[in-house]
């Protein structure tokens, strides 16, 4: 005679799986000799069929729906931070030797945050200069590397052959210039007056001498500064950022691919905005090393 | 909603590449096995809309990590099963009595074997005593036992779903479904049906 709990597994198989014809033969000879065995097989039998009749619920939409807008959310999240990355990885220039090399190499760092922005909105059917200002960002990647280690020649082993003309391909793609590499320096801010327009010959007013910023300074009274608080809030969720439009500091353009790229900081400089024609990116803290690298190569004296 | 298996993998690549917007064919073809797991885990539907929408969420952050091993709903019923635990957990309601079974067997009433129809409960009132008598059960014996007969798993997924030996998951199926049947007739809220000589099979069951 088998145990009760050899025909309390056959039940559970009875329900789940099947059983042979010959198990089933067993159990129900058990089932007619024991009725607690008979008691206990109808009563999981009835909560098992009660289980699996019971109607499968429709979901309410908002389940899809809240996924789907949680999932869009982290997405912006990470486009930002994906913006700011590229920054980062780039090599800084060693700021005591600040040279020519330095500035192509802040040239670089400009345009490769500038191909962040643009492949921020890479969803507004700006798919194919997305695309050439991603592989330049490469390139601007190798080319600033490159100025930084002319600088220190031990360093010089390591650079990839290929970096100098690389360079070159990036800066002529982006900035839209033919001229030699040495002129690179000159796509700087505002200095490439010959592509654009200058509103007014107003650089001779500016005491002192003359720098990178004074130049990109002349050029604020262009940008739609207004624009800033909106996306601002579109960024973050809805609020508007309080005094955002009077706090922020310009501080330099850029211009490529016909297209400018100004930079601008809150008044704590607790976070970066930039933006090309009216899209403008605010980045949060983390950014602002750079940030400081560049301002301070913002102020370099303007080549003549 | 129902997708091949190969539609599916394919939304699982979209994804992965960057297509967002291909997980909604996902979250809909699974939803509603997704959605009733939580309710018999959670037993009322704020709760499970909430393990629900944080298991998709989960599996869209993960989803690199799926490599097809498993069916994706099986996959995906680990997380809302993982969810579900973890909110109750939270909210106090997760009493883990002893998985070992060994006190089962003394406390354990037996139904009483004489069956009478005129007693019996209709069929509403016994799905509304087995859903309240879920709700009293261990955590972890319900989840095996919602994951067996509410998301039809085999014995085999669910082992693999919960990262269980094939025999702790019939073990904890059929202890789940024994205590039930005791709470409810301790309650005295079911008599049981007679004994039956026909299969009870998944979704059929006019025979109780």
């Amino acid at each position: 005679m088998r145990d009760h709990e050899y025909y309390q597994e056959l039940m559970s198989r009875l329900l789940d799986e099947g059983v042979t014809a010959e198990e089933e033969k067993d159990l129900k000879d058990h089932l007619r000799a024991c009725p607690a065995c008979a008691a206990l097989f109808s009563a999981l039998s009835a909560v098992t069929v009660s289980l699996r009749e019971e109607d499968m619920a429709d979901p309410p939409a908002e389940l899809a729906q809240g996924v789907m807008a949680r999932i869009a959310a982290e997405k912006n999240e990470h486009k930002v931070i994906h913006v700011q990355r590229p920054e980062l990885e780039v090599q800084r220039p060693r700021r005591k030797k600040r040279s020519w090399t330095g500035i192509a190499a802040a040239a670089c760092l400009v345009v490769v945050i500038g191909s962040g922005a643009l492949w921020f909105f890479s969803g507004r059917d700006k798919s194919a200069p997305t695309e050439g200002a991603a592989d330049s960002a490469v390139y601007a990647r190798a080319a600033a590397q490159d100025a930084t280690e002319a600088e220190v020649p031990e360093d010089a082993g390591a650079a990839p052959e290929a970096a100098p003309a690389a360079g070159e391909t990036a800066e002529s793609a982006l900035f839209g210039v033919e001229e030699e590499a040495a002129d690179a320096p000159m796509t700087v801010a505002a200095a490439d007056s010959a592509a654009v327009p200058m509103p007014e010959p107003t650089v001779t007013t500016v005491p002192g001498p003359l720098t990178v910023r004074d130049v990109a300074r002349q050029k604020v009274g262009e940008i739609p500064v207004e624009d800033i608080p909106a996306f601002a809030a579109f960024l973050e969720g809805g609020t508007v950022l309080g005094g955002a439009q009077k706090d922020w500091e310009f501080l330099f353009s850029v211009e490529y691919n016909d297209t400018e790229v100004s930079f601008a900081t809150d008044e704590a400089e607790s976070r970066l905005v930039w933006w090309d024609s009216n899209t403008p990116i605010i980045a949060s803290p983390g950014s602002l090393d750079g940030l400081r690298d560049l301002v301070d190569l913002a102020d370099s004296p303007v080549p003549q | 909603m129902t997708v091949t298996r190969d539609e599916e993998r394919a939304a699982i690549d979209r994804v992965l590449q960057g297509d967002t917007d291909a997980f909604e064919a996902l979250v809909k073809a699974n939803e509603k096995g997704v959605y009733n797991l939580a309710l018999r885990m959670m037993g009322n539907a704020e709760d499970a809309l909430d393990a629900s929408q944080e298991a998709f969420f989960r599996a869209y952050r993960a989803l690199a990590s799926f490599r097809g091993d498993s069916k994706f709903s099986v996959w995906l019923y680990r997380l809302a099963s993982n969810v579900c635990l973890d909110m109750l957990r939270k909210a106090g309601r997760y009493q883990q009595t002893s998985l070992t079974g060994e006190d089962e067997e003394e406390e354990l009433p037996i139904p009483d074997s004489r069956f009478d129809p005129q007693e019996a409960l209709e069929r509403a009132e016994v799905r509304q005593a087995v859903r309240e008598g879920l709700q009293k059960l261990d955590p972890l014996f319900r989840e095996a036992l919602v994951l067996r007969d509410v998301s039809g798993l085999t014995y085999e997924e669910i082992a693999q779903a919960l990262d269980l030996e094939l025999g702790t998951v019939k073990s904890r199926i059929f202890r789940a479904r024994r205590r039930l049947a005791a709470l409810l007739t301790a309650d005295g809220n079911f008599s049981p049906p007679a004994p039956s000589n026909e299969r009870t099979k998944k979704g059929g069951g006019e025979d109780a």
